[in-house]
Parts: structure tokens; C-alpha cells; sequence
């Protein structure tokens, strides 16, 4: 009992300390979120192209990825070791990480998405060549944010497992990573049968198959990126 | 102090989410506001109603959409929607540049070109671009149009 509570105190410290970490992280999400609304709305001549919610989804497809190459070196790891943390721990603070920036880059696009709206509104009233219009329904949200929800995670969990190999094996990662990148751009039929993969993947009748597979390479990427962390040694 | 903003920032994510799912329709709702009857004539064109003729819109209608559809009418009709925020078909009315004009020689062809004058913005609050991958949310959002070019039966229209 005295050792559980003990784990879950270490486990809580250990998310606050990726929480400190983080708000720098968010800052910048943020900034990007707001460059991006700001030269759509004041500087682009028709206020078109992609709203907020999508600009959300690719933005955080790239942070999510730079995010998990950071938290997975040696130095980041080593630094969040201390008595009571173990590894087990620590894996499991990066799972929650991955579950969970999604979800609050994800909402933060909507309260930005609203912001877009408001300014919509007062650009409406104050100029009269300026229009907009809704073209979001219940049921393509609800779908469209769970689909960038499970892709962003997907993203994540990918990037996380090839970096939680590379930094503890960087040798046979690289030439394993660095013969399946020349074999894509070399060997055609290796690239073709990789795209039908994809394809195969991505090709859904339903929304909720999508998710499901990309639920599944989540689960995988969460076992095969365990494998590395659980042998590192720790000074 | 810390707590108290996490708490207020959480609060207000919440709320945008469900605020921007409240504010959407249901598809049904969505799809009947792009129906022809939701469009008003802004430009009408006589053009002769014999043989089978084609026309083509040779412009952009940049920053905004536009659909086609035959119909019974006996002239081409371009046609605004009354659902955009702001008084589009007004404005259009008074600002809008249409012009038909046939290609010589067969006079089969009609070649139509629609201008702005004066800068416009539009901007179009869109749901995520992901959903375009499934044939029914890429048909739905389709059926999105801020104009409409109505043509005669016999009309194709490219």
C-alpha cells in the first residue's frame, strides 16, 4: 500500500514535470495557430483555404512528431529518472503524453475555429465586400475530430517507437530506417507494394474501421517502442 | 494560481468544442439550405432554346463556388444563395460582372465570364479536410455553393 502510494506520487511528479516542459510546447502551437489565423484574416486578399480545424490537425502533425524525438534522447529520459520512477513509469507517462497532446491540440483548433468565426463576424458588419459560411455538419465534426484525434496519435506513437530504437540503438536503426527510405525511392515494386499497404489502411468503408486500424498501429507502436526503453541502462 | 488557469484554459477547450458542435447542423438541415430554391437570380441571359449547345464558364469565381444544374427555364441564369452571412445576393446584384457571349463560326458554344469589380473576401468555415476521404462527407460538403449557373435542358454545361 505504502509502495502504491509512493508510485503513483512518483507518477504524478512525472507528469507535472512533462506538463512544465510542455507549456513551452503549447506556447508555440499557439503562435503558430494564431500567425496562421492572422494571415488568413488581415492579410490573405480572400480569406479562403483551410479553416482553424484542419490547420489544427497538420500543425500538430508536425509538433507531435518533434515533440517524441525530444522526449525519447538519452539526456530527456535520463533527466526524468529519479527514485521511484522507473522505466515501466516512464513508458507509461510517454503513452499519456501521446493520448492526451492530441486532444488539447485538437481543442485548442476549435477555440480557434470560433476566433476565426468571431473575427468573420466583425469583418461582416464592418466591411461590406466580406462573406462566410458554415460548411461543418454534426456528424462531419464529430468524425473529422475523431479521425485527426487517431492519426495524430497514430503519428505520434509511430515516431515515438523509431526514435525510442534510434537513440538506444542508432546504428542498426539508421541502417534499417535509412535501407527501407532507399528501397522506397529505389525499388519500385517495394514502393508500390508499401503503397498498397497504405492504401489498404487508409481505404476504409467506415469511419470507425479507420480508426480502428490506426487504433491498432497505435497498440503496436506502443509495444514495439517499449522493448528498447524497458532494456536501457540507467547510471 | 497555476491550477486555476489550467482549470479555466480546460474549461474553455470544453466549451469550444461543444460550442462549434452546436452551431453546426445535422447534414438534413445542412443540405436544405443547397437547394435551388435557396438561390435567387442575380444575371439572366436570353439565349435561343433550339439544338443542343454547350456552355462554358471561362472565368474564375475565386474566393467562392459554384454549382450547375439544368432546368426547366428558358434562359441562363446565374443564381446566389440566400443562406451566406451578409447580404451576398445584394451585393452581387450591384457588383457582379457576368457576360455571355457564342463562339463564332457554329454558335453552339457559349462562353461565359463572371467578374468581381471591386475586392471580395470569403471565408469559409470548413470542417477538417480529413473527412474528404469518405465519398459521403466529400459529397456533402460539395453540395456547398455560394453560386449557382442555371442552364435550359438542352444546355451542356463545362
Amino acid at each position: 500500500m505504502l509502495s502504491q502510494n509512493s508510485r503513483l506520487r512518483a507518477m504524478k511528479s512525472l507528469l507535472y514535470s512533462y506538463y512544465v516542459d510542455f507549456k513551452s510546447f503549447y506556447g508555440i502551437y499557439i503562435g503558430i495557430m494564431t500567425g496562421l489565423l492572422l494571415s488568413k484574416l488581415a492579410l490573405s486578399s480572400s480569406a479562403s483555404g483551410s479553416s482553424s480545424l484542419s490547420a489544427g490537425l497538420v500543425n500538430g502533425m508536425f509538433m507531435l512528431p518533434i515533440a517524441m524525438i525530444i522526449i525519447t534522447s538519452n539526456s530527456e529520459l535520463l533527466k526524468k529518472f529519479s527514485f521511484h520512477v522507473d522505466r515501466n513509469m516512464l513508458v507509461f507517462s510517454h503513452i499519456i503524453l501521446i493520448l492526451v497532446l492530441p486532444v488539447i491540440m485538437l481543442l485548442t483548433s476549435c477555440g480557434f475555429h470560433l476566433l476565426e468565426t468571431l473575427a468573420a463576424e466583425i469583418a461582416l458588419t464592418a466591411t461590406g465586400n466580406f462573406f462566410y459560411t458554415w460548411v461543418i455538419t454534426k456528424d462531419s465534426f464529430l468524425v473529422g475530430f475523431a479521425l485527426s484525434y487517431i492519426i495524430m496519435v497514430c503519428v505520434g506513437g509511430i515516431t515515438w517507437m523509431v526514435f525510442a530504437w534510434f537513440y538506444r540503438h542508432k546504428i542498426a536503426t539508421s541502417v534499417v530506417c535509412g535501407t527501407f527510405l532507399l528501397a522506397l525511392i529505389y525499388l519500385r515494386n517495394f514502393r508500390d507494394a508499401f503503397l498498397n499497404l497504405i492504401n489498404l489502411i487508409v481505404y476504409s468503408p467506415s469511419p470507425g474501421m479507420l480508426f480502428l486500424k490506426f487504433s491498432a498501429i497505435t497498440l503496436i507502436s506502443f509495444a514495439v517502442g517499449y522493448i528498447p526503453i524497458k532494456r536501457m541502462e540507467v547510471k | 494560481m497555476n491550477k486555476w488557469i489550467v482549470i479555466a484554459v480546460s474549461i474553455a477547450l470544453v466549451l469550444s468544442f461543444t460550442l462549434v458542435y452546436l452551431l453546426s447542423p445535422n447534414d438534413a438541415d445542412y443540405l436544405a439550405r443547397y437547394t435551388p430554391e435557396n438561390y435567387v437570380t442575380v444575371a439572366a441571359f436570353d439565349v435561343p432554346l433550339d439544338g443542343n449547345r454547350i456552355v462554358d464558364v471561362v472565368s474564375s469565381v475565386f474566393p467562392f463556388h459554384f454549382k450547375t444544374l439544368k432546368m426547366d427555364i428558358d434562359r441562363i441564369e446565374i443564381r446566389i444563395n440566400r443562406n451566406i452571412s451578409g447580404d451576398l445576393s445584394g451585393y452581387m446584384r450591384e457588383n457582379l460582372k457576368a457576360e455571355l457571349y457564342p463562339v463564332p463560326v457554329t454558335y453552339e458554344r457559349f462562353n461565359l465570364e463572371i467578374s468581381f469589380p471591386r475586392p471580395v473576401r470569403n471565408y469559409m468555415a470548413e470542417t477538417f479536410g480529413i473527412v474528404r476521404i469518405f465519398d459521403h462527407y466529400n459529397e456533402l460538403m460539395r453540395e456547398h455553393a455560394e453560386l449557382m449557373i442555371c442552364v435550359p435542358m438542352n444546355y451542356e454545361i463545362e
